[in-house]
């Protein structure tokens, strides 16, 4: 696909969605006629559907988090909410790759892997890959892009499973202190 | 005695569409576009979007099948032609439920697309115009027109699914659109 039919299915992507806002009937067939003669654009529409849901679906759960939350503040005065930390190491990124050691076991790779796997500093919040590899060749040195690929996924592994916990941990109350 | 079984003729249009009723994904393409349509003209909560969305397809899904003769493969795929059913069931649906405009008889569609709608915009002026919009957005603007990134590694670049790349995409030219009229007028004119 090229420059011009990628911004021509952007385009039609937009009046797409500017016509189910509106509720343009006329607008939509139009372009559904038109996603029948092009692959690439039906797809994009499909794309837009999923997207759409995916951000209703987002929506309302964070609207269900913050009535739980409030009913918990509010009827569980005692229970002591366990924030998710939001502090990813270096050396725990390293330490979930190593689920795919064909990365660690590269032996060129040998002494920044060493390096990474001992290094307790917080990964900055970075967005993206890009900003990611820079930062961290910046700090520790150069390596292939599909290595540092490998970091990225593992640190958003992390990261999702930290996003899970305080849904888990909404409602836990304060261990009891020791007596003794 | 040889016993016949009598042939069942299909044609080629009819296996077309049978193939793209019996894919997985046909249903699921389907109860995302119903549910979002269901959920834009603000019906709540999602889960009761999807529900219908449910029931809606799964009628479009027959509603096909009966017309299947209708179907002509050369004025485009089966799955569009599904789409198409759907969105017109949806929003009779949502007609029903007074969320949906009345249909106007014969309207035109023809000036629809007629703008000149696909003029590309000038891109040394939209580097001027990026730090009026969100760091997010500006990556995206960023890295799919300037960079002119593909759109596999646009996804690992930004952490986002193929959905939500697509609805930022348009929600971003969009407010860029507004923007540029507003700043270089002349261009708009």
């Amino acid at each position: 696909m090229n420059r011009d039919d990628a911004l021509r299915i952007d385009r039609l992507s937009e009046l797409y969605l500017e016509a189910i806002e509106a509720r343009n009937d006329a607008a939509l067939e139009k372009l559904w006629e038109l996603a029948g003669q092009d692959d690439a654009l039906l797809q994009a529409f499909r794309d837009l559907n999923t997207g759409l849901m995916e951000e209703a679906l987002a929506m309302e759960q964070a609207q269900t988090d913050q009535a739980v939350a409030q009913l918990v503040e509010q009827h569980l005065p005692s229970a002591t909410p366990i924030e998710a930390p939001g502090i990813i190491t270096v050396a725990a990124v390293m330490m979930e790759m190593s689920k795919q050691p064909q990365y660690l076991n590269q032996p060129d790779l040998a002494s920044l892997v060493g390096k990474l796997a001992a290094c307790d500093e917080v990964l900055p919040t970075l967005q993206g890959l890009t900003a990611l590899q820079q930062w961290a060749e910046a700090r520790f040195g150069p390596a292939p892009r599909n290595f540092w690929q490998a970091f990225h996924h593992a640190r958003l592994d992390i990261g999702m499973r930290q996003e899970a916990t305080p849904h888990y941990a909404l409602a836990a109350r304060a261990a009891p202190k020791d007596k003794g | 005695m040889t016993v016949v079984t009598p042939q069942v003729e299909t044609s080629a249009s009819e296996s077309a569409l049978r193939r793209e009723l019996d894919l997985p994904e046909t249903t699921l393409h389907l109860v995302n576009q119903i549910a979002s349509m269901l959920h834009k003209a603000g019906l709540r909560p999602m889960a009761r979007c999807q529900q219908e969305a449910q029931d809606i397809a799964q009628q479009c899904m027959k509603l096909a099948w009966g017309k299947r003769a209708d179907f002509q493969p050369e004025k485009g795929e089966p799955g569009a032609w599904l789409h198409g059913i759907a969105w017109r069931m949806t929003s009779s649906h949502l007609r029903g439920l007074q969320r949906w405009p009345q249909a106007l008889p014969a309207q035109d569609t023809s000036a629809i697309l007629s703008e000149n709608l696909f003029d590309s915009f000038d891109f040394d002026k939209v580097k001027q115009l990026l730090p009026m919009l969100s760091p997010r957005d500006q990556d995206l603007i960023r890295c799919s027109y300037l960079q002119e990134m593909p759109p596999d590694l646009l996804r690992l670049e930004l952490n986002l699914t193929a959905g939500a790349l697509r609805t930022g995409k348009c929600r971003v030219l969009k407010k860029l659109r507004e923007l540029y009229q507003k700043i270089f007028p002349e261009d708009a004119s």
